[in-house]
């Protein structure tokens, strides 16, 4: 089911609202139940036979840290136990996720000598693999005292983070649910306003970019020239499609946390507005960068082997955070870019400490990764490699620097729309983009407290009042009159 | 003192909002829900699949029409479903653009299938070929009717043809669909007008505009049409005439055909040929008065080579593009280019003298009481829904049925037997 379906808005949600605050005076097991079952037919919406994988995961991951943890006074025997649930995890995800792109390869390598399987991946498989893996490993660390199959399994299907994230920690949310929920005025009306915003984000504008994407890198991979202009033209609107998708879907995750009273980790801080990759990685996908940097670069031995291994081990999380995306060479280079990126900028960091060199002005160094970012987002859609290099080179090759407004004419037309509701759309995503603070952050502040005093850019918070709730219908009409067709969300394929 | 009544107001704001947000989505969700469920039981927003079964399953009493509201981009996707759920396989179907959808079954012996609208464009040949192969049985015969702006490389690149993204199915969860019906039905209070009887309405017609207009897909993927004077888009030939002096759209002038589309089209029709499909293409004719503006006012030079083209590689082409051919009027027509039953009747007894082998799968002599309506463009419609043609194109045409069409026919090939459990076709 997709946060914006309308079977989702219309009637998931109203219902499941509804039935977990009047259920709320029964006790917490209630709620907790009643959550896990929706959570449940949530994901069996799209396909009713994974529930029982999923299920399957859980129950194996969740008796797989009962050991752990019974077996805590014996490190080699919880060791192994370990080592069995990361096995297990990982045949999993390699299995639905990866087994196909092995054969292509081996395939590739020694002749059609291994047959394709026909393997449906089963949506979130990436998120609640991740999830229960560093669920094993604190567990193993002693970073888990005790848990119950009730709170576990709520806490690996809870709904709003399910198939497409933020990644949560168990330390986010399983203390959260030690507690009733009630309807609080205060996260309900953050939550809404936050989800409106995430939808809006994804239906209006992601969506109305997408056939310019979807048309242009099109046209890339069939191999059709392109000129300058028009890839330009696709590149900036993936850029924005992807940002506008991913970071809606997480507004509307934690929005749907609140109003249930479940607070959620942000998962971007406007990323686009870093002046460096190193802070790029800081603002994108944070709750992916937490458990790359947790259980894959500080185990991997982090920065603390010296400088060489610390650049291998920023390439090895680079390389698998790429794969981690998708069964395909593409993410691979696009990871790789990332990795090649940050050793980049950590060598840049080192040799201006060294030398007490001034930082770059920031326009320059916001320039510099945007635009570093944008060139790499080239491999992360293109279906081919070709299909990628074929809209980079548009950009360097000067045969490209023509003037050809049919080519411009069918890019519009491939939305259906006119130039001046493209022209809109773009206006709308570089203004959202640059101009406005991060929406999550600027309404989960609103629940922090007073935010008088801190910096300027922190200072601004979302408040329950009739300046917020006309932007909200406003917000809404939006939606309403300008929504694009119906598309799946990006993530939900990692 | 000061700092509780602040948290107290704001604690009070807060609920307000939180009451006006929640008040807002139910307001949404009882709107949504009162539109999706009027609409699919009026048969709009029925899946595709169960609007194809109703057209093939309930039609004893009355001849089943489906027309939604949404979108024509679902035609192709109907046609398709049409195509899957026959329980016999049609020997024979048409291909081609919404320029053959005045062609139907009493015009053949053969099990037949109107697929107009499923190939609109050459790129959509994949979607063809795949409803085809995925049926299994597959036609013997395919009449293709070739529109000549196919091979138009400045139209076909400034349309949205070069894919096939403008097929679309019924989808309540498009915002988009979900905005068409609600505009449409706000323009058109009378599409509300079932909402007393919404929980008794028959199966059939299927979608809105059947229901109201009495128009509509056949169970052959024929369509019943009504245009009158009032609702022409065409009158007097004006909007085909200005393409053409506009260079416009369809109408767009070129001296040379666009090699890839034509490419396209041979592609489609060798995959056709290899599945054991016999393929005769033919190009539909355009009215008399619009084919005389093309040769006055532009460059069409283009057609002739794209169909010298398609005959070269061995297509069996007929081209009746210039309406003189066959000997007809203007008012055989819908519009400027696309033919009516009589026309159609015309081209069909042309092409049988043509090709005897065709001649075996047509009813001549439905044809031929057809084609002695001159003069007519709707007489297949008027004769399932009765009513009577008017000169909807402003050109005084004398609408008159001089040789009625036998019901008995019609009936056969569109009313299923009371209980039986065959289908018609």
């Amino acid at each position: 089911m997709l946060f914006s379906s309308p079977i989702f808005l219309f009637a998931f949600l109203p219902v499941v609202l509804a039935a977990l605050f009047s259920i709320a005076r029964k006790g917490l097991t209630w709620q907790k139940t009643f959550l896990l079952a929706a959570s449940l037919f949530f994901y069996g919406w799209w396909e009713f036979g994974y529930v029982f994988l999923l299920l399957l995961s859980i129950a194996a991951n969740y008796l797989i840290a009962t050991r752990i943890l019974s077996n805590g006074p014996n490190p080699e025997r919880a060791r192994r136990w370990l080592v069995a649930g990361l096995a297990l995890n990982l045949a999993l995800i390699g299995y639905y996720k990866y087994f196909n792109f092995f054969v292509d390869n081996i395939n590739a390598l020694f002749g059609d000598v291994v047959p394709h399987f026909s393997i449906i991946l089963p949506i979130g498989i990436s998120f609640f693999t991740f999830q229960q893996i560093a669920f094993l490993v604190d567990a193993y660390k002693g970073k888990v005292e005790h848990t119950n199959p009730l709170d576990y399994g709520l806490f690996v299907t809870f709904f709003p983070q399910l198939i497409a994230g933020p990644i949560v920690h168990h330390s986010d949310v399983m203390p959260q649910f030690a507690r009733r929920l009630r309807l609080e005025p205060h996260y309900f009306s953050t939550g809404a306003s936050l989800f409106t915003i995430g939808l809006f984000k994804k239906l209006v504008v992601a969506d109305g970019l997408a056939p310019i994407a979807n048309f242009v890198f099109g046209q890339a991979d069939k191999g059709e020239p392109l000129t300058a202009a028009v890839s330009a033209i696709g590149l900036l609107a993936y850029t924005f499609q992807l940002y506008f998708d991913f970071s809606g879907y997480s507004d509307m995750a934690i929005g749907l946390g609140l109003m249930m009273g479940i607070r959620l980790p942000i998962n971007f801080l406007s990323p686009y507005k870093a002046a460096s990759v190193i802070d790029f990685w800081r603002r994108w996908h944070i709750t992916l960068s937490r458990f790359l940097r947790d259980y894959l670069y500080i185990p991997l031995g982090g920065n603390r082997k010296g400088k060489v291994r610390r650049y291998i081990n920023l390439m090895i999380t680079m390389l698998l955070g790429g794969l981690w995306h998708g069964a395909s060479w593409n993410f691979v280079i696009w990871g790789g870019l990332h990795g090649l990126y940050l050793m980049i900028n950590h060598a840049w960091n080192a040799v201006r400490e060294r030398r007490s060199l001034p930082h770059l002005p920031r326009p320059a160094g916001l320039a510099l990764t945007f635009g570093g970012v944008i060139m790499a987002w080239a491999f992360f859609r293109a279906e081919t490699l070709s299909g990628a290099l074929s809209m980079l080179s548009a950009l360097v090759d000067p045969s490209a620097y023509v003037v050809d407004k049919e080519s411009l004419k069918a890019v519009v037309k491939a939305t259906g729309n006119k130039t001046s509701h493209v022209l809109a759309l773009f206006a709308a995503a570089f203004v959202i983009t640059f101009a406005l603070p991060a929406a999550s952050a600027y309404h989960l502040r609103a629940l922090d407290g007073d935010a008088r005093g801190a910096p300027a850019e922190f200072s601004r918070t979302f408040r329950a009042d009739a300046a917020h709730f006309a932007l909200f219908v406003i917000v809404w009409a939006a939606i309403l009159f300008a929504s694009g067709g119906a598309n799946e969300f990006l993530y939900f394929q990692f | 003192m000061n700092s509780s009544t602040s948290s107290s107001d704001r604690h009070d704001f807060a609920r307000a909002f939180a009451i006006g947000a929640a008040a807002l989505l139910l307001a949404l969700a009882a709107g949504y829900w009162l539109v999706r469920i009027y609409f699919t039981l009026t048969g709009d927003f029925l899946p595709l699949s169960k609007a194809a079964e109703r057209l093939l399953e309930n039609n004893e009493r009355r001849v089943c029409l489906y027309m939604n509201v949404i979108s024509s981009g679902t035609d192709a996707n109907l046609k398709f479903e049409l195509f899957r759920r026959r329980k016999r396989p049609p020997e024979l179907v048409v291909l081609g653009s919404s320029r053959v959808l005045a062609l139907y079954q009493p015009m053949f012996r053969a099990p037949f299938l109107n697929m107009g609208r499923a190939y609109q464009f050459p790129a959509w040949e994949r979607e063809v070929i795949d409803a085809i192969d995925a049926k299994g049985a597959r036609p013997r015969l395919a009449l293709i009717g070739v529109d000549f702006w196919w091979f138009n490389a400045r139209y076909m690149r400034k349309s949205r043809a070069v894919s096939s993204g403008g097929i679309t199915r019924i989808d309540p969860n498009d915002p988009r669909q979900l905005r068409i019906i609600v505009k449409r039905s706000w323009e058109n209070p009378s599409y509300w007008s079932l909402l007393p009887q919404m929980a008794s309405l028959p199966a059939c017609p299927v979608g809105i505009l059947a229901r109201l207009k009495n128009v509509g897909y056949l169970p052959d993927g024929g369509v019943v049409y009504r245009i009158t004077p009032a609702t022409s888009k065409d009158r007097r030939f004006r909007d085909s005439l200005g393409r053409i002096r506009r260079d416009k759209g369809e109408f767009s002038t070129a001296s040379a055909p666009d090699e890839r589309q034509t490419g396209i089209v041979l592609r489609f029709m060798r995959q056709l040929r290899e599945r054991g499909v016999k393929v005769v293409a033919y190009a539909p004719p355009v009215a008399p008065t619009v084919y005389r503006a093309m040769r006055e006012n532009g460059d069409y030079s283009y057609i002739e080579r794209a169909f010298t083209a398609l005959k070269r590689a061995g297509i069996t082409f007929h081209d009746y593009l210039d309406p003189a051919r066959l000997g007809l009027e203007d008012c055989e027509f819908l519009d400027g280019f696309h033919p009516g039953d009589v026309a159609n009747a015309l081209l069909l007894l042309d092409m049988a003298r043509r090709e005897p082998q065709l001649s075996r799968v047509m009813d001549l002599s439905f044809l031929r009481r057809l084609a002695a309506n001159r003069g007519m463009s709707m007489a297949i419609s008027d004769a399932l829904t009765g009513r009577k043609e008017g000169d909807h194109l402003g050109l005084g045409c004398p609408k008159r049925l001089s040789a009625p069409l036998p019901m008995e026919k019609l009936s056969r090939a569109y009313l299923r037997p009371p209980r039986s459990g065959r289908e018609a076709h």
